[in-house]
């Protein structure tokens, strides 16, 4: 088996993995809403700065989304956000590719955040990227996946290649994107420092409202499953009375 | 890109999808320089008699730019072929940094199957309508199916409340200056993104309750959406499947076979051009059949 086709089978059952664990999960209306919307926005945050060249906040937002909501909402938000920004600026053969390193992308990210902002009884209250060493620490991220990003997307070129892919293919492609994978690296810096801490506060006022309505609609119904034989008892009590 | 409506997309999308990845897959099987010039012409001219092939041109910037620079690189950083166009200077690891000949048809053919993989998915984003594609899988990837189909409704609504914004913006005096630095323009770009974030997050809030609101999640669907395929599109299937072991029995006999390594060797170009000639009218056939019969 070539290189090129073990890559392909490689991309095809991770995205059959991703789709049976997401279809098999207990994913709400509201999450399937914000994946949406996420990846509607991430996609569309790419058009306002199309003028520079590989410079978009779309692997900070879809890593910032990861970070909030999880490696799930993060891979997701990242694939999708892939797919309908291509089709303002184009879709071709590196779309499958964009889908995977961006899914990956948001995917880290929830790793991230897990990490990071260990979960606890005020975890839905805490604000989140809220200390220097934690912002810091994900700014560095973002720029590194500038790099990874770059280093996963020139795979498509050397798939297109075929039974000839080479060492040299291989060589030649990791060099001319450098340039490139710089620049998406300098600009995923600029981004997360300048606005990590603010989009986080946005992104997390959501999380907290998400977060908030279904406890409090799972608490409704276990107070109801508790209440509901006491009420019962309590009309038998009154007929009998 | 989005509002383009073709014709094609009234057809069964399975069967274009079938047809395009004939494309797609067969130029992997040859490297002749004449099967691969005729199946990308073959597929310019089908999309510009569906009138598309000048909204290729814009999205095809980007790709060219890549495309020219690993025609650049590729050929400097390996070390094949005889026939020496240049020979540079030995660097450490990498080896001598040299051109030949053989090096640089590789590059260009390698390119020239790229431009039909791009023309292949140019044809998909025109030709499959995308509703009618997701609704094939809404029975066994329902939620997946939804989100996709959410997230391409919310992207033209979105990009239209960005525009929203901007103008708003505008009326009230904010607009980066004439000549805005690279600092002004980031930070004016952020500057839309922010009311258009917090917006979008609210409406998603109004998507989940109407989807709420329409029993979502309360158990599966007693009855999915889906296009059926008509006989003469099953028919044309068939053909699809034809042509695939038409072109497979042609490449199995070595037509389309070109050495690039270590010598360029091109076997038959006469039988390369009969070939094409075979496969470009049996390429035809399916677009024959099924564009008059939903032209009708």
């Amino acid at each position: 088996m070539s290189l090129s086709l073990g890559l392909l089978i490689g991309i095809a059952s991770l995205f059959a993995l991703v789709l049976i664990w997401f279809e098999k999960s207990k994913t709400d209306e509201k999450k399937l809403a914000v994946i949406a919307t996420l990846g509607a926005v991430a996609a569309v945050a790419r058009i306002p700065f199309g003028f520079l060249p590989n410079v978009q906040p779309t692997t900070f937002l879809v890593m910032l989304s990861g970070y909030v909501f999880g490696v799930r909402v993060g891979f997701l938000v990242g694939a999708i956000a892939a797919v309908l920004s291509n089709m303002y600026f184009g879709q071709g053969p590196w779309t499958l590719w964009q889908m995977l390193s961006w899914g990956l992308a948001g995917a880290f990210g929830g790793g991230l955040g897990k990490v990071m902002e260990r979960k606890g009884e005020d975890t839905v209250l805490r604000p989140l990227l809220a200390t220097t060493a934690k912002k810091w620490t994900f700014v560095l991220f973002c720029a590194l996946w500038g790099y990874l990003f770059g280093w996963i997307m020139n795979l498509w070129y050397i798939v297109s290649q075929g039974k000839y892919a080479n060492w040299g293919t291989f060589f030649g492609a990791y060099v001319s994107s450098f340039s490139f994978d710089t620049a998406h690296a300098v600009g995923n810096f600029v981004f997360a420092s300048l606005f990590a801490v603010s989009f986080a506060r946005i992104f997390a006022r959501y999380h907290r409202k998400l977060v908030t309505t279904r406890e409090s609609v799972v608490q409704a119904a276990a107070l109801s499953s508790v209440e509901k034989p006491r009420e019962i008892a309590g009309v038998k009590e009154e007929r009998a009375l | 890109m989005t509002n383009v409506e073709t014709r094609w997309q009234k057809v069964h999308p399975g069967v274009v999808l079938a047809l395009i990845l004939t494309h797609v897959i067969t130029a992997f099987l040859w490297d002749s320089p004449v099967l691969l010039v005729g199946q990308l012409v073959f597929l310019a001219v089908w999309l510009q008699i569906e009138g598309c092939l000048r909204r290729v041109l814009p999205f095809l910037g980007m790709g060219l730019v890549f495309m020219g620079m690993f025609f650049l690189v590729g050929p400097l950083f390996s070390s094949n072929g005889v026939t020496f166009l240049w020979k540079g200077p030995l660097v450490p690891v990498i080896g001598r940094l040299d051109l030949t000949l053989e090096e640089v048809v590789y590059a260009a053919l390698s390119n020239l199957r790229l431009l039909v993989m791009l023309f292949g998915t140019m044809a998909y984003q025109w030709f499959v309508d995308h509703d009618r594609f997701l609704f094939q899988f809404a029975r066994i990837a329902p939620r997946f199916v939804i989100t996709s189909v959410m997230a391409i409704r919310l992207f033209p609504f979105l990009a239209g409340e960005l525009q929203r914004i901007t103008e708003v913006a505008r009326t009230r005096g904010i607009y980066p200056s004439a000549n805005p630095t690279f600092k002004e323009r980031i930070a004016y770009g952020q500057f839309l993104l922010k009311p258009l974030l917090l917006s979008s997050l609210e409406g998603s809030w109004m998507t989940a309750e109407s989807l709420y609101a329409r029993g979502f999640g309360s158990g599966r669907r007693s009855f999915y959406r889906s296009v059926e395929m008509l006989d003469h599109e099953k028919l044309v299937l068939f053909v699809i499947v034809g042509i695939f072991g038409l072109t497979m029995f042609g490449w199995g006999l070595d037509f389309g076979r070109f050495a690039t390594y270590p010598q360029l060797i091109w076997y038959d170009w006469v039988g390369d051009l009969m070939f094409l000639a075979v496969l470009a009218a049996v390429w035809s056939i399916p677009l024959m059949w099924l564009g008059r019969r939903n032209t009708d």
